[in-house]
């Protein structure tokens, strides 16, 4: 019922916010370091060529993006993290959760109406990312990424975000300060990362078993199915694979249910039985 | 919700932290309509966590709650459309304006935008901030500030109005200025429950009055009674030292 009010004044407050202006730096940045980086690589393809053990020598607009894709997951997620840590943790910190929360308001309508309005902003800011980073590859004369490339891209950056924002959010209703659910958060993220990078080098036996636990593989079957099996993550490991709509379902099941809404719930709920004090 | 009950009820609450530690342990006490009703005790007697019990931000170990009829805990949303609440030392949204912070609170209190904004424009005239309804809080002053929280626990001209020392931290003329509002709102109906430091607050403007002391009731009377003892502050040391004693 206030789901609304609270979604546009949070909309409101997180644009007008001293954050969002350093969020937008974290997203731009690295669409036009991307950029210049394969311009490098496109103009010098010895680069690619060492960097990949002699398996790629010339490079083009979706080689680039996979180059790309495997950095700017860092920042975006970083961005998810800073924002969602501040959720709830910060409305204690500044003694203003009391406010809301003794006001006719479920308490779970508080924490959705600060994740959508986050959400949505969220979505507009990877877009641009995405396509910063394509309009600087078309300017640098090194091609034009495909539709379907693009939109399957840009969704992996939102399911990396999407993860983080509802962890994160869960780690803002259990702590305090917002610093403590950003470190949390944080080391999740550069757990998360060595862990999928680390996958790339360990046997074959040992990676069936362990490449479950990594964010890459679920967000390569996206990415696959929606690229119709023509873009992945170099991190998702495998680049010949094909998803059929199972890998598909299956991995957005895992993307936005096991790690996007149930987090979610599970912080309402114990935000709902929380004793709040404004002192 | 029921008439002809006491507005608040309040039947052996006990309040015990995870780290075990008792706020406040086997209160009982209820509160008429239409009176303004203090409450009294030293620092940490669980003055705060009586009354965030009371508005349902904070949920009892054991014991009955009632206000107005209904649980707050368990039915914070029904019961809180009732009630105004002033937290002690509250925190600001310091980036809005007064008249947004108070339009966006009214909105959360269940009125539409337009009945919120009048109402807040209203509240702001009374308070004496409607030359500063545009500035951002955070220039506000201290007591500016704690004007601005105390009118926004009126948007929704509450039965029952919640005050966790109102008058905190204030220079003598806010101060003023807060007690005069307190007594022009019971005079409406409304019934206060205010929480405060002051003696001389509570003799000028409370109708009863409750001492508690770690978390129990030490003696609860009306303030004419205090006041046949001879001063209230003798009135309030011989209850604590005979609690002590007790104990």
């Amino acid at each position: 019922m206030y789901l609304p009010i609270l979604f546009r004044e949070e909309l409101k407050s997180l644009v007008c916010s001293r954050r969002f202006l350093f969020s937008l730096t974290l997203i731009f940045l690295p669409a036009a370091i991307g950029a210049w980086f394969s311009h490098m690589l496109y103009h010098y393809p010895s680069i690619i060529a060492r960097m990949t053990g002699g398996w790629l020598t010339q490079v083009n607009p979706q080689i680039c993006t996979m180059v790309y894709l495997d950095v700017a997951p860092l920042p975006i997620a970083l961005v998810a993290i800073i924002h969602a840590s501040d959720f709830i943790a910060g409305e204690r910190s500044r003694r203003t959760l009391s406010f809301l929360a003794s006001k006719p308001v479920a308490r779970g309508e508080i924490l959705l109406g600060k994740y959508l309005s986050f959400l949505l902003i969220f979505l507009l800011l990877i877009t641009l990312n995405m396509s910063l980073f394509a309009i600087s590859l078309a300017i640098l004369r090194i091609g034009q990424i495909p539709g379907r490339i693009f939109l399957s891209y840009t969704v992996s950056l939102f399911c990396t975000g999407i993860v983080y924002v509802s962890i994160c959010t869960l780690f803002s209703v259990l702590t305090t300060r917002t610093l403590v659910a950003i470190l949390a958060g944080f080391l999740l993220l550069i757990t998360w990362y060595i862990f999928d990078w680390m996958i790339l080098y360990l046997p074959q036996g040992t990676v069936q078993i362990l490449e479950k636990f990594s964010l890459s593989y679920y967000i390569n079957r996206v990415v696959g199915y929606i690229s119709n099996s023509k873009a992945f993550l170099f991190l998702g490991g495998d680049l010949s694979l094909k998803v059929n709509l199972r890998d598909f379902l299956e991995s957005s099941m895992v993307i936005f249910g096991l790690l996007g809404i149930f987090p979610l719930v599970i912080a309402a709920i114990i935000l709902r039985k929380q004793d709040i004090h404004g002192h | 919700m029921q008439k002809d009950r006491p507005v608040i009820e309040i039947r052996n609450l006990t309040k015990t932290y995870a780290n075990r530690v008792s706020a406040i342990s086997r209160l009982s006490l209820e509160v008429p309509k239409g009176i303004i009703f203090g409450l009294l005790g030293p620092n940490g007697s669980g003055k705060t966590t009586l009354m965030e019990i009371l508005v349902g931000l904070v949920k009892p170990t054991s014991g009955k709650v009632r206000i107005l009829g209904c649980e707050p805990w368990r039915n914070s949303n029904t019961v809180n459309r009732y009630i105004g609440y002033l937290p002690e030392n509250p925190g600001m949204y310091e980036n809005m304006s007064g008249l947004r912070f108070l339009s966006y609170m009214g909105q959360l209190s269940g009125l539409n935008g337009s009945q919120a904004k009048k109402k807040a424009e209203e509240l702001l005239v009374w308070i004496g901030l409607e030359n500063w309804k545009d500035f951002k809080i955070k220039s506000y002053s201290a007591g500016m500030k704690q004007r601005l929280a105390f009118i926004h626990s009126l948007l929704n001209d509450p039965e029952v109005l919640f005050l966790d020392e109102p008058t905190g931290g204030l220079d003598p003329e806010a101060r003023e200025r807060i007690l005069e509002k307190i007594k022009q709102i019971t005079e409406k109906g409304t019934t206060i429950f205010m929480s405060t430091h002051l003696l001389i607050e509570i003799e000028r403007i409370v109708d009863y009055l409750a001492i508690i002391d770690s978390g129990q009731l030490v003696r609860k009377d009306s303030i004419k009674e205090f006041a046949r003892e001879g001063d209230l502050l003798s009135a309030y040391r011989d209850a604590l030292m005979k609690t002590k004693k007790e104990n």
